[in-house]
């Protein structure tokens, strides 16, 4: 594990410039690098989940994208322009917010939910229904918002 | 600590602090493994609690009923005593440091999650409760005690 020098949040490398697969660490929080791919846009708050089976590159887009299926990676921490470069956060306290709300006609997030990657909508979370316990990649420690969890009301685990 | 060092020097299982000395919520390691530095919220700790989040972040707790926990979210496992409101290190990755505290049912090879009702305790795994799994047996317990070293966390990092 190596320990970042410049803040994660921000990156959007035209270039690549870290490690694929490797976790990085950063003010108590863990990050990988990847190539962020496909053509919805990014926000802070996106789950991304696995596009490439070598670990190089991550999606937002659940469908007609590349994503290998609900295999979460980590969330978004910005805007990352497709085909560019970025962190994720794989693990520790939320660093940036985290996009979840009802999207599914079930009641939004609550403390104490564990949260997968929706399996519809664009970079969304969701609460983990039965079934999915093995895509469970965060637990809410607060309730969410109408569109997001705030950030530190998640912890990011199961990822690292 | 710079933001980017995350090898503690203290032993995490020598002290606790009544300061926020590290940051609530945040993750280190210590010989190689994970260990998350948090506020204690509801009952003191003692050594081998399975602690859950709190409502606040950063801050976990024993209480299974009456308290601040969120649910079954396991956090880690306490390597020291810490009372309320003080903060100190719970283990987040590896062998277990701690003996746990079971219900006496536990056998070598199954799942672990916190157990419902005991403060602090921990229970095996019962089918739909996958998402709280914290870590495995590796031997049974004795009486209700599983201990240290016969255990590894997984999935709390």
């Amino acid at each position: 594990m190596e320990g970042l020098i410049e803040a994660p949040i921000g990156v959007n490398d035209e270039e690549q410039r870290y490690e694929f697969g490797t976790l990085y660490y950063w003010n108590g929080r863990l990050f990988r690098y990847a190539k962020f791919v496909d053509s919805v846009d990014y926000s802070d708050g996106h789950v991304v989940e696995w596009a490439a089976a070598n670990f190089s590159a991550v999606t937002n887009d659940k469908s007609g994208g590349s994503s290998l299926g609900r295999l979460p990676a980590g969330v978004a921490l910005n805007a990352v322009t497709s085909g560019n470069f970025g962190f994720f956060q794989v693990g520790g306290l939320g660093v940036v917010r985290l996009y979840a709300y009802d999207v599914d006609g079930t009641a939004q997030v609550a403390a104490g939910d564990f949260l997968v990657s929706d399996s519809a909508t664009d970079g969304m979370a969701d609460q983990m229904a039965d079934g999915e316990e093995e895509q469970v990649f965060a637990v809410a420690t607060a309730a969410g918002s109408s569109s997001y969890v705030a950030a530190g009301d998640y912890v990011i685990r199961g990822l690292a | 600590m710079d933001v980017n060092e995350h090898e503690i020097s203290v032993r995490p299982d020598s002290k606790y602090w009544t300061e926020d000395e590290y940051g609530v919520g945040k993750l280190f390691t210590w010989q190689g493994e994970f260990y998350r530095f948090v506020g204690v919220v509801d009952a003191a700790l003692a050594e081998g609690n399975l602690v859950e989040y709190a409502s606040t972040p950063g801050y976990v707790t024993n209480d299974r009923s009456g308290g601040s926990s969120v649910g079954r979210a396991p956090a880690g496992v306490a390597v020291t005593a810490c009372p309320v409101g003080s903060f100190c290190f719970v283990q987040a990755s590896g062998v277990g440091l701690s003996d746990l505290t079971t219900d006496g049912g536990v056998a070598a090879a199954e799942y672990l999650m916190p157990h419902a009702t005991t403060d602090g305790g921990v229970d095996t795994m019962a089918d739909g409760s996958e998402e709280s799994v914290f870590g495995m047996a590796f031997a049974a317990d004795a009486s209700t005690t599983l201990a240290a070293g016969k255990y590894i966390l997984k999935g709390v990092v």
